[in-house]
C-alpha cells in the first residue's frame, strides 16, 4: 500500500512539474510575443525537447526575431528552421556531441555548409570539442569567405591539430585583413599558412564535400 | 549595412520643439518658437534619416517663417541647429582616406532692414580613427552683407581627438583674397504683400498669396572687401548624465580686433526619446562690421533616438575590442567604444532585452552577467544606433537575413 501511495504522489508531482516547466518557458515568450504565436513556438520547442535538442537557443531565436521586428510568421518559421539545423547538426556530429557543439554546428548549417562537413570535422577532431572551429567556420562564411575556401581552411587547420586559441587567432587575423581591404578569400588562404602545424602539403588538401549555395530562408 | 531590422514602410517621425529667447545687445528678449521634425526613417534604409521642418520667428517687427531640411543618409550627416546648418558628407573612401563635402551655412533674419548670410562649401579629405584624425579642405565662401555679395576662396585645416570621454575638434579656416573683380548680377528676393517676408535655408522663398519673388540687381564683388580667417573648436562630453556640447572661436578680419563667437548647450535626456536642452552664446553676424548678437536657447527635444548631431566634427563613435572574462560565477563583458555616449548589448542571455553597459574608464564600457558555459548570440549598439555584431567577436548568419554576434563562454 505504501509503494502505491508513493507512486501516486510521484506521478502527481511529475504531472504538475512538467506543465510548469513549459509554462515557465511560455512566460519568457508571452511577455513579448502574441499568445497564439507563443503557443506555436512552444509546441515546436516541445518537439525539439523530445528530440533531445537544446531548447534555450530556440527561445533566443524567437526573442531575437522580436528584437529585429520580424513578423510573427517569420519568427515561427525561423524557430522551425533552427530546429532543423540543430537536428542536422546533432546527426552529423553524433550523439556524443555537447549542446554547445550542436548549437555552433547549427550556425554552420544555417550558413549553407553541407552537414557532411561537420561529420568530417568530427572525424578529424574526435576527442576535442568542435565548438570553436565551428563558430570560426560560420564566422568566415558570414564575413564573405567563399564556402569552399572557408570549409577547406577550417578542415585543414583541424586536421593539422590546431587548438582553439589557434582558431581564434586565425579568425582575428582574417577579420583584420578584411577590414584593411583584403578580399575574404585571399585573407583566409594567406592566414591559413600561419596556423601552427599546417604544412605546405596540407595547403593542397581539398575541402570535404560542400554544397555551394545557401539554403532558402 | 545590417539587414532586416526595420519594417518596410515604417516611418519614425519625431519633432524638435525649441523655444529660443533671443536678445540683441541684451536690450530685450524676443522669444520665438521653432518646431522642427528631427527624423523620418526612410523605408528599407536603416541608416538613412530624412527630416523636414518649418518655423516661425517673432523676434523682429518683420515676423519671419522658414523651412528647414536635414538628412542623415548612409553616413552623411546634415545637421541643422538654431544658429546655423552644416553638411558633412563622406563621398568616397580610398584606403585610409575619406573624401567628402563640408558645408556650413548661416542665414540670418532681417536685421535693421538688412540681410546677412554666408555659405562655405568645399571638398575635404580626412584620415584617422574615431579617436583622432586630421583633415584638410578647400572650397569657397559666399557671403551676403548689406549692398553686396562676396565670394572668396577658402582653405582649412583641422582635426579631432577623443580622450577620457571628451570629444573635441578644431579647425582653422582661411578665406583667401582671390583678386579684384566686380560682377553685376541679379538675385531673387521675396517681397511680402502684408509686410512679412519668408526665408528658407536653401534660399528658395515662396508662400502663395502672401509674397512674391522679384529679381534685384546686386554687385557681386570677388574678394575686394576684407580677408577673414576663423579659428573654431568644439568639445562634447557627458558629465553626470548631461551632454555638454559647445563650439567657440574667433573671426580675424583685416583691420579689426578678433571677434569671438561661441555657443554651449546642455542636453539632459529624461527618457529615451525626450530631452531638455538649454544653452547660451554669442554669434557673429558680420565679422567685418563687428556685428554680434547674444542669445539664450531653451528647448524640448523629441527624437526617435538619443543621437542628435553635436558641434564636434568627428567620425561617429564606434565600438571595438569586445572582451569576455570569467570572474567566478559571473562573466565580465567589456567593450572599448571611443567617444560613445551609451553602449548596450542584447542577446540570448538577456532574453534579447537591451542591457546598458557602465562606463568603467575613459572609453571602456562593462557589464557583469551570470553566464553558464555555452555558446551565446548577441548584438551591440552604440549611441542607440543600429544593432550589429560586436566588433572583435565572431558572427554568424542568423535566421532573419542578418548577422548576429557569437561568443563562446567557457
Amino acid at each position: 500500500m505504501m509503494w502505491r501511495r508513493r507512486l501516486t504522489i510521484t506521478l502527481s508531482l511529475v504531472s504538475i512539474a512538467a506543465p510548469l516547466r513549459i509554462l515557465a518557458q511560455d512566460s519568457r515568450l508571452t511577455t513579448k510575443i502574441p499568445r497564439e504565436t507563443a503557443a506555436a513556438i512552444t509546441k515546436l520547442i516541445d518537439s525539439a525537447r523530445a528530440l533531445s535538442l537544446p531548447t534555450d537557443p530556440l527561445v533566443g531565436v524567437a526573442l531575437e526575431g522580436v528584437n529585429r521586428h520580424a513578423t510573427n510568421d517569420r519568427i515561427v518559421r525561423a524557430v522551425r528552421e533552427y530546429i532543423g539545423a540543430l537536428r542536422t547538426s546533432r546527426q552529423a556530429l553524433g550523439d556524443g556531441a555537447t549542446d554547445a557543439e550542436v548549437v555552433s554546428g547549427a550556425g554552420v548549417v544555417l550558413s549553407g555548409v553541407n552537414a557532411s562537413v561537420l561529420h568530417d570535422l568530427r572525424a578529424a577532431r574526435p576527442r576535442e570539442a568542435l565548438t570553436v572551429p565551428l563558430v570560426v567556420l560560420a564566422d568566415l562564411v558570414a564575413r564573405g569567405v567563399p564556402l569552399d575556401t572557408a570549409t577547406r581552411a577550417v578542415y585543414v587547420a583541424t586536421r593539422a591539430g590546431a587548438r582553439d586559441a589557434d582558431f581564434t587567432l586565425l579568425r582575428h587575423y582574417i577579420e583584420q585583413d578584411i577590414s584593411a581591404g583584403a578580399s575574404p578569400a585571399a585573407a583566409t588562404s594567406l592566414r591559413l599558412r600561419n596556423v601552427p602545424g599546417v604544412t605546405p602539403e596540407d595547403l593542397q588538401t581539398q575541402a570535404p564535400a560542400m554544397v555551394p549555395r545557401r539554403p532558402n530562408p | 549595412m545590417s539587414r532586416g531590422v526595420s519594417k518596410p514602410n515604417r516611418a519614425v517621425l519625431a519633432f524638435l520643439l525649441v523655444c529660443v529667447a533671443s536678445s540683441s545687445d541684451a536690450q530685450s528678449a524676443r522669444p520665438f518658437i521653432d518646431v522642427q521634425p528631427m527624423g523620418v526613417t526612410a523605408p528599407r534604409v536603416e541608416t538613412s534619416t530624412l527630416s523636414l521642418g518649418s518655423g516661425l520667428d517673432w523676434r523682429s517687427p518683420n515676423s519671419a517663417a522658414w523651412f528647414r531640411g536635414s538628412a542623415d543618409v548612409l553616413g552623411s550627416a546634415f545637421a541643422l541647429r538654431t544658429f546655423d546648418g552644416e553638411l558633412r558628407a563622406t563621398l568616397r573612401r580610398f584606403g585610409a582616406f575619406d573624401f567628402g563635402v563640408d558645408s556650413r551655412a548661416q542665414f540670418d533674419a532681417q536685421r535693421d532692414g538688412e540681410r546677412y548670410g554666408s555659405v562655405t562649401s568645399g571638398l575635404r579629405v580626412s584620415t584617422g580613427s574615431p579617436n583622432y584624425g586630421v583633415r584638410l579642405g578647400a572650397g569657397a565662401t559666399a557671403s551676403q552683407v548689406p549692398g553686396a555679395g562676396l565670394v572668396a576662396a577658402s582653405a582649412k585645416v583641422g582635426g579631432w581627438i577623443r580622450v577620457l570621454g571628451v570629444s573635441g575638434s578644431g579647425e582653422l579656416t582661411m578665406s583667401l583674397r582671390p583678386g579684384l573683380t566686380t560682377l553685376d548680377t541679379v538675385v531673387p528676393r521675396t517681397v511680402g504683400d502684408t509686410g512679412t517676408w519668408i526665408m528658407t535655408d536653401s534660399g528658395l522663398v515662396h508662400v502663395p498669396g502672401q509674397s512674391h519673388t522679384e529679381w534685384i540687381p546686386v554687385k557681386l564683388r570677388l574678394g575686394n572687401r576684407a580677408r577673414v580667417n576663423e579659428a573654431r573648436f568644439a568639445l562634447g562630453a557627458y558629465v553626470t548624465g548631461i551632454f555638454l556640447d559647445g563650439t567657440g572661436g574667433f573671426f580675424f578680419a583685416e583691420g579689426r580686433n578678433p571677434s569671438p563667437h561661441g555657443l554651449i548647450t546642455a542636453t539632459r535626456w529624461i527618457s529615451p526619446r525626450v530631452a531638455l536642452m538649454a544653452g547660451a552664446g554669442i554669434r557673429t553676424i558680420d565679422p567685418v562690421a563687428g556685428l554680434q548678437e547674444r542669445a539664450m536657447v531653451f528647448g524640448l527635444r523629441l527624437a526617435p533616438r538619443r543621437v542628435v548631431s553635436g558641434f564636434v566634427d568627428a567620425p561617429n563613435a564606434a565600438a571595438s575590442q569586445l572582451a569576455i572574462a570569467r570572474q567566478g560565477a559571473r562573466v565580465m563583458i567589456s567593450v572599448r567604444a571611443a567617444g560613445a555616449r551609451s553602449v548596450e548589448i542584447a542577446g540570448d542571455f538577456t532574453n534579447w532585452n537591451a542591457v546598458t553597459l557602465s562606463r568603467e574608464r575613459s572609453d571602456v564600457w562593462t557589464v557583469a552577467l551570470p553566464l553558464a558555459p555555452g555558446v551565446y548570440r548577441l548584438n551591440l549598439r552604440v549611441d542607440e544606433g543600429q544593432w550589429q555584431p560586436p566588433p572583435g567577436a565572431s558572427r554568424v548568419i542568423d535566421a532573419y537575413e542578418g548577422t548576429v554576434g557569437v561568443v563562446v563562454v567557457n
